[in-house]
């Protein structure tokens, strides 16, 4: 009995024991980075135990344990390698010297900021905001116009489109989700302005690259928009907009791992313009019948599968006053188009993500000039596929693409005669990038694209290279240099064989610093056209001596300076470019000036909140020092200038409840009658002088007014339950 | 000899177990304690690391990895600079993450993930907030649908609420109203053990009176 009670208290003094009272083991030292600096906060522990502990300020650790024997100590922080090292614990463990190395990738890596601009909700640093694109004043919720508020470009008011660093709008392609749309814009008469057929709230990125862009994209000689539709909404909703120039409905239908969209429009803007005077005479203003439908879908595989739909019946109908003719031109359109997009982004392994995206796009013009009859049909595939991979020091990006086009036209003359020219290319390109983060504060990214045109039956490689330098904690310092080329215009394929791709060159250096809520850009870069299409000057007009003898250049400096912080509830942001461009292309006699670039361009764009109205004000102000055009009264090519352009624009958006926004906005509240350049008459008078008209807006200003309501049913539910 | 035997291992093995669990228990007290009593950057982000190594040691309890994502959003909110702050959160949701794979449908988690979303919100709120607010509505409703009697939960939500109220210029009487059931559930219900949440009551003590504040000036 005793026995047993001497064993029980000798078990229980063992139990007691057993969890641990041995002498504990110390272990020290410091950790440092690769460049010999002490590391704080790194997580210094033994595998699978509790033991451990964090470094200071200055790099030291030290912690007791009661571990024995060989352990392993692992060293872990984010942004820096795990470091792992075995350790026997039979006695102290003092003075440790341990260094961790960087562990970068995409995620803390310098991004390249040269030429680029980019709206998004994920990215740091970012320099725009979504809803930049859709509230900026004078841009009325068009993407394009909101952009031409941004350096690089230059308005032009007649056209409504982008125009990037000299070049022409034809320059600028556009994608959305990485694939390819050819008929970005809503269809209009010459010198009528135009808008972008997507809405900008249909996206939540945009990338706009005024140049040096990724070996990804082609078929841009200046510049690459590409816009990121919306994911899986947060709610099931239905928004309904009234709007002085018409009205939408949609609704989006959610479920847990997916979502679908579906919206009818109808736009007219003939009673807007019934009532606000118009420079031209309509007889039917433009008409818009559109329906939109977008899915999306998550999977397993952190998968997501977007299907965007878009199906649109427009036209209008106007007489376009004519120097040559007194009763002026007599225009009708009728456009139908239709665009397809999908895409599948799916893990294919750890680090690994696989892209498939195809599009199709089919626009028709059914156009009527005056006798003349025009119809145009272009249909248009885009396939295209990659890889990436983000490892620790470097990114790679490979994939492949194929762009098809065929486009047919049929001009009816008005004696019963007609022609019909065509052109149909195939377009194979690959492309392999790789982004190298040499260290925490260079990145250094080459690409090569090949492209192969079925039309030509040529190749051309793109070699492409950027560097971005980290400067200081908020500034980078960045080049790009790269080549890009393009097929010439639809209007040239189709009249000419003799016509081949254009190239132009890109040198970029840009420098910006970004401090809390502020950005600060300056850019400099010089643009290289060659093997531009031109006409032969005694026969300018047959297309079979068109040559691709071209050449021209593009040089200037951007600067930008956005800052939310100085002002109070205030955002703003003041833009300049100088451009200073010539070309000898088309119908130029020799290297002049081109008649869509001003050499000053300037845009303030501000936007304030008041909280009391609930009211965001939005304002901008545009100018630039007037584009060349070409007077045959007087001596060389496109030798005058227009006088200076400037627009006051005005907007604000009223948050009457979560749910309902009244938006109003004014273009050209001070009514400047803007030129954007001359038309001749085609014979000179008696007195050889050429008459001119000037070529203006189509109104004094544009006035919009619109009210968007939101219905959820999730909102009214959260404010019943807690009731 | 059989009996001593039995006898043995019947002490020693709870003697053994028992140890375990109480070692979790007070890593996890000490922790938790060490985590409410600090301010220092450098002295949360020990307790973070201390709450790490505990969850990575355990792998099936979730309780450290939600105070580790609790510590990093602690440490979030004294970053001013928005991309770090940023990033900081996103740490913290990863954490987080970690909990919710062990947990699934737990009420304090979904608090949480609401509360870093929350935080992240302010970062842009003009930008963020038509995506995020119904998000995180969502999780805290969904939250206080799974345990009507969570405190933080309910505070959070009259939080978020108050914030689109006093933007929209409607009343706060409703927000107001949860948050003294919060303060009223601090005071009445104990935490299911020594390691559960019990942070917030201070916070909804300091919002009832914004909340009295709010409604004297209205009498006025």
């Amino acid at each position: 009995m005793i026995t047993s009670i001497r064993y029980i208290i000798l078990l229980v003094l063992i139990s007691i024991m057993v969890p641990g009272t041995l002498l504990a083991t110390e272990i020290s030292g410091r950790v440092m980075d690769q460049q010999g600096e002490p590391l704080t906060g790194v997580n210094v522990y033994l595998k699978d135990t509790y033991s451990g502990g964090t470094t200071d300020l200055e790099g030291y650790f030290q912690f007791q344990t009661d571990e024995t024997g060989n352990q392993v100590l692992i060293l872990s922080m984010v942004g820096y390698k795990t470091l792992e090292q075995s350790v026997n614990l039979d006695g102290d463990i003092t003075g440790l010297s341990l260094e961790m190395k960087d562990d970068i990738n995409k995620l803390n890596a310098v991004v390249i900021s040269a030429g680029s601009f980019e709206a998004s909700d994920e990215k740091k640093s970012e320099i725009l905001k979504p809803l930049d694109i859709a509230m900026t004043a004078g841009a009325t919720a068009d993407i394009a116009g909101a952009l031409s508020k941004l350096p690089g470009t230059t308005t032009n008011g007649e056209s409504g489109r982008l125009f990037v660093r000299g070049g022409t709008a034809n320059e600028t392609q556009a994608f959305i989700d990485g694939v390819m749309v050819r008929n970005f814009y809503s269809p209009s008469a010459n010198n009528m302005p135009t808008r972008v057929r997507f809405s900008p709230f249909l996206f939540k990125g945009t990338f706009f690259s005024t140049g040096g862009y990724s070996a990804e994209y082609g078929q841009g000689l200046s510049s690459v928009l590409s816009l990121n539709s919306n994911d899986v909404p947060p709610e099931t909703q239905t928004d309904i907009s009234l709007m002085s120039v018409g009205a939408d409905v949609s609704h989006t239908q959610k479920w847990d791992d997916g979502s679908i969209f579906g919206q009818v429009q109808y736009t007219n803007l003939d009673p807007y313009q019934s009532i606000i005077r118009q420079e031209f005479e309509w007889i039917n203003g433009f008409t818009s019948g559109n329906g939109t439908f977008m899915l999306r879908k998550k999977d397993k595989n952190h998968g997501m599968w977007k299907v965007y739909a878009n199906i649109d019946r427009s036209g209008f109908s106007m007489i376009m006053p004519n120097i040559d003719s007194p009763d002026g031109d007599r225009i009708e359109v009728t456009n139908d188009n239709l665009y397809i997009n999908t895409t599948y982004k799916y893990m294919v392994a750890k680090n690994t993500t696989g892209f498939l995206g195809l599009s199709y796009g089919q626009n028709q013009n059914d156009l009527d000039f005056n006798d003349l009859g025009i119809f145009e049909k272009a249909k248009s595939a885009h396939a295209k596929a990659y890889l990436v991979s983000d490892l620790s020091g470097f990114s790679v990006k490979a994939g492949a693409e194929v762009i098809s086009d065929r486009e047919t036209q049929s001009i009816l003359f008005s004696d019963g005669s007609n022609f019909n020219p065509d052109y149909e290319n195939h377009l194979v390109a690959s492309f392999l990038e790789s982004d190298l983060f040499l260290s925490r504060s260079i990145t250094l990214r080459t690409g090569l694209r090949y492209t192969r045109y079925s039309l030509f039956n040529q190749g051309h490689v793109s070699p492409r290279i950027s560097m971005a330098v980290k400067t200081g904690p908020f500034s980078q310092l960045s080049a790009a240099v790269g080549q890009f080329h393009q097929l010439p215009e639809r209007d040239l394929l189709l009249m000419s064989t003799e016509v081949s791709p254009e190239t132009a060159d890109h040198y970029i250096l840009s420098w910006q610093t970004t401090p809390l809520n502020r950005v600060f850009r300056i850019e400099a870069y010089y643009k290289d056209y060659n093997q531009l299409v031109k006409f032969n000057a005694e026969a300018p007009f047959d297309p079979s001596q068109y040559n691709n003898t071209g050449r021209g250049y593009a040089q200037g400096v951007d600067l930008f300076w956005r800052d939310s912080k100085t002002f109070k509830n205030t955002d703003y942001w003041v833009s300049y470019s100088y451009i200073d461009t010539e070309r000898d292309f088309r119908d130029t006699p020799s290297l002049s000036p081109v008649t869509f670039a001003a050499k000053h361009n300037t845009s303030l764009v501000v936007k304030h909140f008041v909280t009391e109205l609930k009211t965001q004000f939005g304002a901008s102000y545009s100018f630039n020092s007037g584009r060349p055009y070409q007077n045959p009264n007087l001596p060389g090519f496109n030798q005058a200038r227009t006088r200076f352009y400037s627009d006051l624009s005005f907007n604000f958006a009223f948050l009457h409840r979560q749910n309902i926004i009244l938006y109003g906005s004014i273009t050209n509240l001070l009514g400047r009658d803007n030129i954007f350049g001359y038309e001749f008459e085609q014979n000179a008078g008696p007195d050889n002088h050429f008459d001119s008209r000037a070529i203006g807006q189509p109104a004094k200003r544009f006035l919009f007014l619109g009210l968007f309501i939101t219905l959820t049913k999730n909102n009214e539910a959260n404010q019943l339950e807690n009731l | 000899m059989k009996t001593k035997l039995t006898l043995f291992l019947a002490m020693i093995i709870p003697g053994i177990l028992f140890a375990q669990s109480d070692k979790y228990q007070s890593a996890m007290v000490s922790s938790i304690d060490q985590l409410y009593n600090t301010s220092g950057v450098n002295d949360i982000e020990a307790a973070v690391n201390q709450f790490k190594r505990i969850g990575d040691a355990e792998t099936t309890e979730w309780e450290p990895y939600y105070y580790a994502a609790f510590g990093t959003l602690m440490k979030a909110s004294k970053i001013e600079d928005p991309g770090e702050k940023d990033e900081v959160l996103n740490t913290a949701k990863d954490i987080l993450a970690k909990g919710k794979a062990l947990s699934e449908n737990n009420s304090e988690i979904l608090a949480m993930e609401g509360y870093i979303l929350m935080i992240q919100l302010t970062i842009d709120a003009g930008t963020r907030g038509q995506q995020l607010t119904p998000q995180i509505m969502g999780l805290f409703s969904q939250a206080m649908a799974i345990d009507p009697e969570n405190p933080r939960a309910i505070l959070l939500m009259a939080q978020m609420q108050m914030g689109t109220a006093q933007f929209f210029g409607t009343g706060i009487e409703q927000p107001c109203g949860l948050v003294d059931k919060a303060v009223q559930l601090f005071e009445t219900s104990k935490p299911k053990s020594e390691i559960a949440p019990a942070w917030g009551k201070n916070n909804a003590l300091a919002v009832q009176k914004t909340c009295a504040a709010a409604t004297q000036d209205k009498g006025n």
